[in-house]
């Protein structure tokens, strides 16, 4: 019993149709192979498996092996420096370059002697502190 | 597998072998290979029942699946097994049963008329006329919505009349 055969709103193309499809069916029928459904030994269904098996694995494999690789990487990455720390690092440097740039010898800056007062007033001051 | 599902599947088998046919578009050793793997799969638990559906409708998603699998690593080899030309492919071996069936013309010309319209108004018309699904089962072995499924139904059956040149009514 076909389901349109239920359908009140079904035409005749539909009975005509259907009425193919039967034929059809039948015929087919015919060809079907048997209906042979029994148990397979697991070893011979590995064995009938295998090339599909192996085709399976390889990319799951690939796929583990970039999964392990990524995860090796961030374990083994160098630990980001502390940004107080990398701070202080670069403050102290420029400070000891800062100190370098200030100390100027008379032999490079000769012109150096031409402002007595700039050198004149720290020990105007330490005169000063003493007398005081 | 539970006994009791062999029985269903083995009821439904000429069905299934009908659907592997078309999924096929009739190749008669492609759909050999897609139903035995669909059986194999169900046997080794690849394939498991949920109850969600009718076996027969499980079942036949099971195939169309399998016949997509297959269809596409048979594709990858270069051996372009769906084709979208109108006309039926030959097969390349047949059997005495399905010979028979060739020298059906109306099989035949209904095979050739299928072929020639979009696979999804196909599949559908398949289901509910060969198979005797209803449109809610169709949809769901093709995973599908119920209206686009009605559509298709509608669309396709409308499609064939004309190429079969059956008069509207």
């Amino acid at each position: 019993m076909n389901n349109i055969d239920s359908d009140p709103t079904i035409t005749g193309t539909d009975r005509e149709i259907a009425s193919r499809f039967a034929r059809m069916r039948a015929s087919e029928a015919a060809s079907a192979p048997a209906f042979t459904v029994q148990t397979i030994p697991a070893a011979e269904r590995a064995r009938a498996d295998h090339p599909r098996t192996v085709a399976r694995i390889v990319p799951r494999l690939a796929a583990a092996i970039a999964v392990v690789a990524v995860a090796v990487s961030l374990l083994y990455e160098t630990p980001q420096e502390d940004p107080a720390a990398l701070y202080a690092s670069i403050m102290e440097n420029q400070q000891v370059q800062t100190d370098s740039l200030l100390i100027v010898s008379d032999s490079v800056l000769p012109a150096l002697r031409a402002v007595p007062r700039l050198f004149d007033t720290e020990s105007a001051f330490a005169a000063n502190t003493e007398t005081d | 597998m539970a006994p009791n599902l062999i029985e269903v599947l083995e009821v439904h088998h000429r069905d299934s072998w009908g659907w592997a046919l078309a999924c096929c578009q009739w190749q008669q050793s492609l759909a050999d290979d897609v139903l035995q793997e669909s059986y194999l799969r169900v046997l080794d638990g690849r394939a498991r029942f949920g109850g969600k559906s009718t076996e027969k409708t499980w079942f036949f998603g099971i195939i169309k699946r399998v016949a997509l699998e297959l269809g596409r690593s048979q594709a990858r080899q270069g051996w372009h097994i769906f084709t979208t030309v109108a006309a039926v492919p030959e097969p390349a071996e047949q059997d005495p049963g399905l010979a028979a069936a060739e020298h059906d013309e109306s099989s035949g010309q209904l095979r050739s008329a299928l072929n020639a319209i979009p696979q999804r108004q196909r599949e559908v018309l398949h289901l509910v006329f060969y198979a005797e699904l209803t449109l809610e089962q169709a949809a769901h072995t093709l995973g599908m919505s119920l209206g686009s499924a009605r559509t298709h139904y509608h669309r396709g059956k409308s499609r064939l009349a004309e190429l079969l040149e059956l008069s509207h009514e």
